[in-house]
C-alpha cells in the first residue's frame, strides 16, 4: 500500500511542476494545429471553455467556502467517524445521499474530496459518492421525457446498487 | 485551525488544480467539437458493437448530464438501440477520460484509472440490465 501511495505521490509531484508545463505545451500545440487546420473549430473550443468556466465559477467559490469551513470545523476525527473505517452502513448511506444531492460537476469537487481523503475518507465511500453523481433528482423529469419513466426508475435503482459494488471493488483494488 | 490558515490550505488545493482544470477543459471541449460531427455515423446497427461504441463515445465526451440525454434522445430517433444509448448516457457521467489527469492528480492515479475502468464495465452491465428489465 505504501508503495502504491509512493507511486501516486511521485506522479503528483511530477504533474505539480514540470508536468503541468509539459501538459500546457501539449494543449497549446494541439490548439495551434487546430487553428491551422480548422480555425472555427478551435474558436468554438475556446468559446465553450470560457462559457464552462463562467458557469462553474459560482460552484468553485461555493466549494472553496465549504473547504475553508471544513478546515475550521471538520476535524480528521469527525471525517473518520462518518466516512472512515468505523462508519459502517452509515458511511454508505451518507456517500449515496451526498452523491445524489451535492450539485456541480465532479471535477469541481476533487479538491474538497482530496482534502477529505487526507482527513480519513475511505476509498469505498469516495467511489460510491462519485458513482451516485449519475443520479440527479432535478434531471429525472428530463430523463423521463427522453427515455420513459420505467427507464428512469430502473436506471436510478441500478446506479445506486452498483455504486456500492463499485465502492467495495475499489477498496479491494486500491487496498485503501 | 485558524481562518487564515484554513483559507491558505483551501487556496493551495485550487492553485494546484486550476491550471490543469483549464487545460483539460480546453482539450475536452475541442475533442467534443470534433466528436459531435461523427456521433451519428459511428453506430453500426449491431447491438453488441453499438453498446461498446456508445460506452466509448460517452467516456470521451464531456459536459452536463442533461446534454447526454438530449444527444441520447436524438440517437434513439435515428434508430440507435436503447442498449447503446444507455451505455452512452451512463459513461457520459461516470467515466471521464478527458478528466483523468485531473482526477489522478487529486485522488491518486491508481484510484482514477481503476474507477474509470470499473465504471466503463458497469455502464455496459447496467445498460444490459436496464433494457433487459424494461423488455421483461
Amino acid at each position: 500500500m505504501n508503495q502504491r501511495k509512493g507511486n501516486d505521490n511521485k506522479f503528483q509531484n511530477k504533474t505539480g511542476g514540470k508536468g503541468v508545463q509539459k501538459f500546457w505545451l501539449a494543449v497549446l500545440s494541439i490548439y495551434l494545429i487546430a487553428f491551422l487546420v480548422n480555425s472555427d473549430l478551435a474558436w468554438r473550443g475556446l468559446e465553450v471553455t470560457g462559457q464552462t468556466l463562467l458557469k462553474i465559477l459560482p460552484i468553485i467559490l461555493l466549494i472553496f467556502g465549504i473547504m475553508v469551513l471544513s478546515n475550521l470545523f471538520l476535524t480528521p476525527e469527525r471525517v473518520k467517524k462518518h466516512f472512515g473505517h468505523e462508519a459502517g452502513w452509515k458511511g454508505w448511506l451518507y456517500a449515496i445521499l451526498f452523491g445524489i444531492l451535492v450539485a456541480g460537476p465532479p471535477y469541481a469537487l476533487y479538491p474538497m474530496l482530496k482534502q477529505m481523503k487526507e482527513q480519513g475518507l475511505k476509498t469505498n465511500y469516495l467511489a460510491a459518492f462519485l458513482y451516485n453523481r449519475n443520479v440527479k433528482i432535478p434531471l429525472i423529469p428530463a430523463m423521463v421525457y427522453y427515455f420513459g419513466w420505467q427507464f428512469a426508475i430502473i436506471m436510478t435503482i441500478l446506479v445506486i446498487f452498483f455504486s456500492i459494488i463499485s465502492g467495495v471493488m475499489m477498496e479491494k483494488i486500491t487496498g485503501e | 485551525m485558524k481562518l487564515k490558515q484554513s483559507i491558505i490550505k483551501a487556496g493551495k488545493s485550487w492553485q494546484q488544480m486550476i491550471p490543469i482544470l483549464v487545460g483539460v477543459l480546453l482539450l475536452a471541449n475541442l475533442l467534443n467539437e470534433v466528436f459531435q460531427k461523427y456521433y451519428a455515423v459511428i453506430f453500426t446497427g449491431n447491438y453488441l458493437k453499438d453498446t461498446f461504441i456508445g460506452a466509448l463515445v460517452g467516456s470521451f465526451s464531456f459536459g452536463m448530464a442533461l446534454t447526454s440525454y438530449v444527444i441520447g434522445g436524438e440517437f434513439l430517433q435515428k434508430g440507435v438501440s436503447l442498449l447503446a444509448v444507455t451505455a452512452f448516457v451512463m459513461t457520459w457521467t461516470t467515466v471521464g477520460i478527458a478528466m483523468l489527469p485531473l482526477e489522478a492528480k487529486m485522488l491518486g492515479t491508481r484510484f482514477a484509472v481503476w474507477r474509470n475502468i470499473l465504471n466503463f464495465i458497469f455502464a455496459i452491465v447496467i445498460s444490459i440490465l436496464t433494457v433487459g428489465i424494461i423488455n421483461l
